[in-house]
């Protein structure tokens, strides 16, 4: 299984391909040094939903260590986060990372804001749930009128935002 | 663009405009002011729609006449 260094910590700690972070060695109190590896364990942060380590007093997010050494690149030309393929967390293997997939190129247009920005926030399925949240009424209470109606002009006003 | 009588043929008004929009037969202010229109529509509809949610259930998917 391949391992790589974690770079600044003079090969005191290293990171597996199955996202295990090793300690190689550390100082006794005493003061003699100690080569006795060791697997550091990670802890999730529950407000994130990812899984963080602490090297030397410092914590670095276990996903983007793996990213950062084993080299995961970003393939599309927007700026998408780094996903978990099982949706676990607490797996952070090289083969359990990947990037989320941007949508469809239609719909990415209206994820740019008029900045150029990617908007992650634009909602692109324009569902009868999300219509009748939209208006403020239970989705068992909208029309299928109504909601055609409120859909389109969504769609007309999105359209009208990338044509200026 | 006038009020019309119910949600169907303001939809395929819009349906309509998407298509100009799309072959470029129509200017674009001239849409957007199209769709303004379209919009106070629905903000008045909407208005009334939520304001007989508590009282009516029958009302609730009519089309509402000023």
């Amino acid at each position: 299984m391949e391992t790589k260094f974690i770079e600044g910590t003079n090969e005191q700690y290293s990171i597996r391909e199955d996202g295990a972070v090793i300690r190689h060695w550390f100082i006794h109190s005493s003061g003699s040094i100690s080569n006795k590896e060791k697997i550091l364990k990670g802890y999730l942060d529950k407000k994130t939903n990812t899984v963080k380590v602490s090297i030397n007093n410092k914590e670095y997010l276990l996903k983007t260590l793996m990213s950062n050494h084993f080299n995961i690149k970003n393939p599309y030309d927007v700026d998408v986060p780094l996903i978990y393929r099982d949706s676990n967390p607490l797996n952070c293997s090289l083969n359990n990372l990947c990037y989320r997939k941007p949508k469809l190129k239609t719909a990415l247009e209206y994820y740019h804001n008029s900045n150029g920005k990617y908007n992650d926030r634009m909602v692109t399925k324009l569902s009868r749930s999300y219509i009748a949240s939209r208006v403020g009424i239970k989705t068992k209470d909208l029309s299928e009128d109504y909601y055609v109606f409120y859909k389109q002009l969504i769609i007309l006003k999105r359209k009208l935002n990338i044509k200026n | 663009m006038k009020p019309k009588k119910n949600y169907q043929s303001l939809s395929d008004k819009l349906f309509q405009l998407y298509d100009d929009i799309e072959e470029g037969k129509i200017d674009v202010h001239k849409a957007k002011a199209m769709v303004q229109s379209a919009s106070t529509i629905n903000s008045i509809q909407r208005a009334k729609l939520i304001s007989t949610t508590v009282t009516s259930t029958e009302k609730r998917v009519k089309f509402y006449e000023d």
